[in-house]
């Protein structure tokens, strides 16, 4: 039993699993430092995720597939933002809409583009390649956990590490953080609310587009309809477990990833399947219960 | 000023719902198949689409067979795609009955059985067919449905797979292991298990099947994960029971040089010209034949004997399953297990074989079946 859990393949499996909830965490975190709801995160990343390879085929490149989705996420993202910041919609309902626009419009756009309405498995398109990692991959151990990812999960990675420079140590990522919290008082330094939300829009939708673009052109091959399936919930949920601060943020999505691939090997084992699919969802409740306990108790302290 | 935001977000969710819903439902689109013989004396049928056409697998097959009810039998027949909005589902059935325009409404029965049987007792002269469902015996006496015993075709699925993975076959390894992964707990998805196992067991009585779930019917992507799971622990052949998420197996089984049998609609014919290398995995599928179960039923209908009020399960012997024999089938899988494989269908459409149905089976039974064949 213990080996079928402390493998290399399992640690190599929970990153490949984390990534596309690592970049849906990581828009979430820009979206909540923007002051702006990230209810419509999954929307987005299903567009993307059909804008991925329907772009790569276009384009005939990989790489092209992935621009197209990241600028198809900061688009939608700014439409969020126009119809929340703009025109003060209720951001919940907003959000709630641009899902369903979503999960509607993709299945509209591969009819129109394949002729099927489930996939596009017909399209051929160029994927997003694995990479080794000179030298780590030679490593025991190490080299199988972490080299041979897509090059997006490496990017993600880095992606996190820019960001958590560039909202606690640059001018901009400050006048982000300030206009989130109180926008009134970003205001009245002279701070231009409406530019750093729109900022923090189009850096979360182009997240998003890049979760959206792993999940179509590296996880699998292909779009297929509601291929996020509650991803972006569930970066979400990382999100405020993480508190919104980037390393916060990467390690619950690996508690999620490491959940999720742990319940996918638990079947192996033959435990029942009924208990094992409620492992992620014990896991976030026990880590969530642990967390606030601990901040409490500090909070006492003072 | 607070209205005119209420205004702005109601333009906006209408937007929304009538991209969503046209995207859903592909449209109103409906298909005239053929018209104007509705003075020929003969029966005219409409199949209502709950969901949508293009699914390649059910409504397909279904669409495929009123088809042939029009092109052969020269019926009148009409497809009305209604979308997955469930609240349309009952409206559009009052509309069809009310209007007695077509004697007999087909539809899905899987999902819109509840519907079904409330509009039905509304309106006792229109008559109904629901396929992939059962009814309660004489309790719906102008509604007839047509279930298929996914066990039988699963049983030679499973024959197949033990074949296979016991062949010297390319991808084929020395372990006696095969994998099943269903999309979730479902008493179908369990029917076609235990079907799988027994077939396998008949050919190799040692056989080891790891059993996955995905939790979703949508999730390619941790489909393929459950799959890559299951070929690491040396599966060499996988029967995913999970409708979209299956696709995320047949990607692994491509990846990992493994093999994959398909179901609900041919699936390797489906890659064929596209995407050659998923075709070659998908040895054969496993068919629910609900397109010529409906031909079965039209020609039953012209003949006035449906048996309305009750449910009939078809099988390999009635046509209602079987497994998909494609050039890939010929092809891929040596000569010597295509004849071991079409002697077993033999005899269960001559139902020489016993297959346990875990509809309506006792819960520890099955349990029972499922831990005899455990890793």
């Amino acid at each position: 039993m213990i080996d079928v859990i402390l493998s290399t393949d399992f640690f190599f499996t929970t990153i490949r699993v984390m990534t596309p909830i690592l970049f849906a965490a990581l828009a979430c975190m820009v979206f909540t430092k923007g002051g702006i709801d990230s209810i419509g995160t999954e929307g987005i990343m299903l567009s993307c995720a059909l804008a991925g390879p329907l772009g790569s085929y276009i384009t005939k490149s990989a790489f092209g597939g992935v621009i197209i989705a990241m600028i198809i996420g900061a688009l939608l993202s700014c439409l969020f933002g126009y119809v929340t910041i703009y025109l003060k919609s209720e951001p919940v309902l907003a959000g709630i809409a641009l899902n369903t626009l979503a999960s509607g419009l993709t299945i509209f756009v591969i009819y129109y583009a394949t002729g099927e309405k489930g996939s596009t498995q017909s399209l051929m398109s160029p994927t997003v390649a694995n990479v080794h990692i000179p030298i780590l991959k030679d490593i025991p151990i190490l080299g199988a956990v972490f080299s041979g990812h897509s090059i997006l999960t490496y990017l993600g990675i880095f992606i996190m590490i820019v960001l958590a420079f560039f909202i606690y140590r640059t001018p901009a990522g400050l006048r982000i953080r300030s206009v989130g919290e109180n926008p009134e008082a970003a205001k009245s330094v002279g701070i231009n609310v409406i530019k750093y939300k729109y900022m923090s829009l189009i850096i979360a939708g182009a997240l998003c587009g890049l979760g959206g673009a792993y999940m179509s052109m590296s996880y699998v091959s292909f779009f297929s309809k509601e291929m996020i399936a509650g991803r972006g919930f569930i970066g979400m949920a990382a999100e405020s477990m993480g508190r919104g601060t980037p390393w916060g943020v990467t390690l619950s999505a690996l508690l999620f990833g490491a959940a999720d691939s742990l319940a996918i090997r638990l079947q192996l084992l033959q435990l029942p399947a009924q208990l094992i699919q409620t492992i992620p969802y014990v896991i976030t409740i026990i880590a969530i219960a642990v967390y606030s306990y601990t901040r409490s108790k500090q909070k006492k302290k003072y | 000023m607070k209205k005119k935001w209420i205004t702005m977000l109601s333009a906006v969710l209408t937007g929304a719902m009538i991209f969503g819903l046209t995207g859903c439902g592909g449209g109103e689109k409906t298909d005239d198949v053929a018209q104007g013989q509705t003075d020929n004396g003969k029966p005219s049928f409409v199949f209502v689409c709950t969901g949508q056409l293009g699914d390649k697998s059910f409504n397909d097959s279904a669409n495929n067979g009123v088809t042939q009810i029009a092109e052969s039998l020269g019926c009148e027949t009409k497809v009305i795609e209604i979308g997955r909005d469930q609240t349309k589902w009952e409206p559009t059935f009052q509309d069809l009955a009310e209007e007695g325009k077509y004697d007999v409404i087909i539809t899905n029965g899987s999902s819109s059985s509840e519907v079904i049987e409330k509009v039905s007792q509304e309106f006792p002269e229109q008559k109904f067919v629901m396929f992939d469902t059962e009814i309660e015996d004489g309790k719906y006496p102008n509604v007839y449905a047509i279930s298929y015993k996914q066990n039988e075709g699963s049983y030679l699925a499973g024959a197949l797979a033990a074949l296979v993975t016991t062949s010297d076959m390319e991808y084929a390894n020395g372990d006696k292991k095969i994998g099943f992964v269903g999309g979730s707990e479902h008493p179908i998805i369990t029917d076609f298990l235990v079907g799988y196992i027994e077939g396998a067991k008949s050919i190799e009585p040692d056989i080891k099947v790891y059993v996955s779930y995905i939790g979703s019917w949508d999730d390619t992507a941790k489909g393929k994960e459950t799959a890559i799971a299951q070929y690491n622990q040396g599966v060499d052949i996988i029967f995913p029971a999970a409708e979209q998420a299956g696709l995320g197996c047949v990607e692994a089984a491509t990846e990992m040089n493994k093999y994959i049998i398909g179901v609900d609609s041919d699936q390797a014919m489906l890659f064929k010209g596209t995407d050659e290398a998923k075709a070659n995995v998908i040895l054969t599928s496993v068919l629910k034949e609900v397109g010529n179960s409906l031909v079965r039923m039209a020609e039953m209908e012209i003949n006035g004997t449906v048996p309305y009020g009750a449910y009939e399960s078809l099988g390999i012997q009635e046509g209602g399953t079987g497994i998909a024999v494609n050039e890939y089938y010929e092809k891929n899988v040596p000569e010597e297990i295509r004849t071991k494989v079409s002697e077993a269908q033999n005899k269960v459409g001559q139902g020489e074989v016993q297959i346990t149905s875990a509809l309506g089976e006792d819960q520890t039974k099955i349990q029972a079946i499922i831990d005899s064949v455990a890793p």
